[in-house]
């Protein structure tokens, strides 16, 4: 099951890179939802394999679509720890999935950028910043909804273990 | 027992979000543009996009008889629109042959054996697309093995989109004209009866425009004006469109103009790239 949406997330994220405009406002980051998605399938007690998902996950998405090294890597270990901290405090439902997705959606974005600007890659934009959010977040969002809606379906119908 | 239980998973999410941030910074060490890709990261690239075409075929098969079935919808009007191009084919393929022999002729004669437009093509396909920050770029399906190298001027029919930048044993990235993070140009305006030269430094996007800069106040630049690559300075050979004047506007300084080009390609809409070799090193 969590190899299953782990593939279909960063298909689809070569997919849809590959389909939008350069302007869209459907940027996507299906990979880093796929985080959040498959988090209440690990056990407590299986975090170390959660992270080392999570770094494989990044290295992959460096590898493939970004070109960079190291980077997704460490964003990807980050948002898994920031994961655990907020399931800690909030029990798995929609409404909380929502709240981690837009969250680990700003944090990249802010984060990637901060990393160019130190890099002397960009100059600092507060409004291409707010831009390169705004343009991430509706995507992520619908499809975490989706994706949520049917692993827990599929979890309910196959008797999957998932924490709650 | 259990407090120490407790302080034990406490340190391993300060340690991996010690590390996790440790591994963001030293990344920006390795943010370069054209930087050789290792054994592994080809390796990877190659394996993942192999697998993401077979995975991603059936849906690419729909989106293209999609695309067909839209195509069909004006086809009259195309066909009558490409009918009278034709008509006009013929008398400018009478005169490129002539001028090809003019050319030739005049090369043997100077003893010439290569010019900066004389080039090699290959053609590939785009694989991938990444439009990040900083990363405006595409993958397409040739790599070293093809004889890429980094380098290597990358165009379409409509005219030049960017240049290769890494390159894996069976795929290439390109990184576009389009790019925030790009490399200066040297290009050509064609103003009637003499050629303006100036350096293309940055893509505009919110005006979709490329902005020549260098260019003195005095000269006088018709809008419709052509704009193409000069072939000097070893990366693109002469005479690739880059697009055609729309305005220009003067400096930061008011010592110079900046003109304002929008370009020939259409960035969003291109599955095909052809990638250049030039016949001269200068």
């Amino acid at each position: 099951m969590i190899l299953i949406i782990l593939l279909i997330s960063f298909f689809l994220d070569g997919f849809l890179l590959s389909t939008i405009n350069s302007n869209s406002l459907f940027f996507p980051l299906c990979s880093l939802m796929a985080m959040i998605i498959i988090y209440p399938f690990f056990k407590k007690s299986d975090y170390n394999k959660f992270l080392i998902v999570s770094g494989i996950m990044g290295m992959f998405y460096d590898l493939v679509y970004m070109n960079t090294l190291l980077l997704n890597i460490g964003l990807f270990l980050l948002m898994a720890v920031i994961i655990k901290i907020v399931f800690f405090f909030y029990s798995n439902n929609l409404i909380s999935n929502l709240l981690i997705g837009s969250l680990l959606v700003c944090l990249y974005r802010v984060i990637t950028y901060l990393v160019l600007v130190l890099g002397n890659y960009l100059n600092f934009s507060f409004l291409e910043l707010l831009k390169g959010i705004y343009s991430t977040l509706l995507l992520n969002v619908i499809y975490i909804i989706v994706f949520y809606c049917v692993t827990l379906t599929i979890s309910k119908k196959y008797k999957i273990p998932r924490d709650n | 027992m259990y407090q120490k239980k407790q302080m034990k998973k406490k340190i391993k999410i300060i340690v991996v979000s010690l590390l996790s941030v440790l591994l963001i910074l030293i990344s920006i060490v390795f943010i370069k543009d054209e930087r050789n890709l290792t054994f592994f990261e080809k390796i990877t690239k190659d394996g993942s996009l192999f697998v993401s075409n077979i995975v991603l075929s059936p849906i690419n098969y729909i989106k293209d008889k999609i695309k067909e079935s839209n195509d069909k919808k004006d086809l009259y009007e195309k066909y009558k629109e490409l009918e009278t191009k034709v008509e006009s084919y013929e008398s400018l393929f009478a005169l490129k042959e002539e001028k090809e022999k003019e050319l030739a002729e005049l090369k043997k004669v100077l003893e010439l054996n290569a010019l900066l437009s004389d080039k090699k093509v290959m053609n590939a396909v785009v694989v991938n697309r990444n439009l990040d920050y900083w990363h405006d770029t595409i993958t397409i399906n040739k790599g070293s093995h093809d004889g890429i190298i980094e380098g290597m001027p990358v165009v379409v029919s409509e005219g030049l989109i960017g240049r290769i930048s890494s390159v894996s044993n069976f795929n290439s990235t390109v990184k576009l004209l389009t790019s925030p993070t790009n490399y200066k140009i040297s290009v050509k305006i064609d103003n009637g009866d003499d050629y303006i030269f100036g350096l293309l430094s940055r893509y505009d996007e919110e005006a979709n425009q490329y902005l020549i800069e260098g260019i003195s106040q005095t000269i006088k630049i018709t809008d419709g004006a052509l704009v193409t690559t000069t072939g000097m300075g070893n990366i693109f050979p002469s005479g690739i469109v880059i697009g055609k004047v729309i305005g220009s506007k003067p400096d930061s300084y008011d010592l110079t103009r900046i003109i304002e080009v929008k370009p020939s390609v259409d960035f969003d809409d291109f599955s095909v790239v052809t990638i250049l070799k030039r016949n001269v090193d200068l």
